[in-house]
């Protein structure tokens, strides 16, 4: 299920949509399917539905979800995962930071790939 | 909208509230979080219409509210303590509700009494502490108010009927649209409600900004070196404060950005990191100046 820290320094309208983002990559929510209003998400997080109609927005501006009006809203069917190119834009620069972060850290290159690949079988996303 | 310009007040020629200014828009909650003592429940009553501003104004959707029964009808208002007449049973306070508040709700306030549970028929000296609050809070929602004004509404309640509250808030919100100032001490719970929060500090507002500005502004950054560096070094756009422990530098600052970490990597530290900053631990920060809570280890 969806996990909300409010002590985190990261906003909570942008835990919400990485979380959702996360259960659809994992399989837990899919294509068509439906996910909670905006009033029940509040309710079911106790956290301000302002800050869910937030996470909801940037969610349908991305294209991931869509709000039929009178029926809720839903998951995209065939969500495109073929990325944008700003979108690639942004997920290079990025990635250069945390890539910088971690030799900063001390980690090499190999590392670094271990760990992403990693990541890649955690989330689910390295069987297609 | 409320806007509180330039607000002050006295009592007993003691300055309490000095130069306020707040604006609070439609729909929205607004935390006031400050220290014991500060003022809070002096500014809620002010915002109630209770007491008369010495100088400043306060107005709802353009309209000033001390001794204007139109606006002070659709302000509803959870003080921290009890002001009910004690001598009244339950059902009597209800009565005289109907008889004030023109749009009272009784279908509301029976709802509200299916997960409150009061009994109708005890004297309100015969309620406990949290039966109280809950009755305060059950009539302010039920006047259908289109502004609620809750003093600590939390406090003396269990923490499952803390939850149900908390959602019957929000339910208020994305139902009717209604707005909230709610001022407590529960700074976790305030962080998952609120759309902005204010401090006050010593009569005064000492920070103001959207919760989820907050946490993108104000951070908490350890750095270290391995070649001695000054505090001057560190001292960058917005730090309030750095401590030292060992090699390791903690700052604080409320102006955080990418400019500010390229700053940091300049000087060649060993590492940066990122502390998640809580509401509470940005409260302590900006009203506990001179404290030093730091930890290397935690």
């Amino acid at each position: 299920m969806l996990k909300v820290d409010p002590r985190s320094s990261t906003p909570i309208y942008e835990q919400i949509q990485l979380g959702i983002k996360e259960l659809i990559l994992k399989g837990a929510l899919q294509g068509g399917e439906k996910i909670p209003s905006v009033r029940e998400m509040a309710g079911l997080l106790t956290i301000n539905p302002n800050t869910i109609s937030k996470a909801y927005g940037e969610l349908e501006r991305e294209g991931i979800i869509e709000t039929l009006r009178g029926k809720g809203t839903f998951v995209v069917e065939n969500y495109n995962r073929e990325a944008d190119e700003s979108k690639m834009q942004y997920i290079s620069e990025e990635l250069k930071k945390i890539i910088l972060e971690a030799s900063y850290n001390g980690m090499n290159k190999d590392s670094f790939v271990e760990l992403a690949l990693k990541i890649f079988s955690e989330l689910g996303v390295d069987k297609k | 909208m409320i806007e509180v310009n330039n607000l002050s007040y006295e009592i007993d020629g003691k300055q309490i509230l000095n130069n306020i200014n707040l604006k609070i828009n439609k729909g929205t909650i607004f935390g006031i979080i400050g220290p014991n003592g500060v003022g809070k429940t002096t500014l809620l009553r002010c915002l109630t219409g209770i007491y008369k501003p010495i100088s400043g104004t306060i107005n709802y959707d353009g309209r000033e509210v001390y001794d204007n029964i139109e606006v002070k009808g659709q302000i509803g208002y959870v003080a921290d303590e009890n002001i009910m007449q004690t001598k009244f049973k339950v059902k009597e306070v209800l009565k005289y509700y109907k008889y004030t508040y023109d749009a009272f709700d009784e279908n509301k306030f029976n709802e509200l009494n299916k997960i409150f549970k009061i009994p109708e028929n005890k004297y309100i000296f015969q309620l406990s502490k949290g039966m109280k609050m809950r009755l305060s809070i059950m009539l302010a929602f039920s006047i259908q108010a289109k502004y609620l004004i809750l003093d600590e509404p939390t406090s003396g309640l269990d923490a499952i009927l803390k939850n149900k509250l908390l959602n019957i808030f929000l339910d208020e919100v994305f139902e009717n649209n209604t707005t909230i100032v709610i001022s407590s001490h529960h700074l976790g719970e305030l962080e998952r409600i609120c759309d902005d929060v204010a401090i006050l500090d010593e009569g005064v507002v000492s920070y103001e900004n959207s919760v989820e500005n907050m946490k993108n502004k104000i951070k908490k950054i350890q750095v270290a070196f391995d070649k001695p560096i000054s505090e001057e070094d560190l001292r960058l756009k917005g730090t309030f404060k750095i401590t030292k422990v060992g090699r390791v530098f903690t700052i604080v600052t409320d102006e955080y950005d990418e400019e500010l970490v390229k700053s940091l990597k300049e000087l060649n530290p060993l590492f940066i990191e990122e502390i998640d900053l809580s509401l509470e631990d940005i409260f302590i920060y900006k009203v506990d100046k001179e404290a030093s809570h730091e930890k290397i280890f935690e």
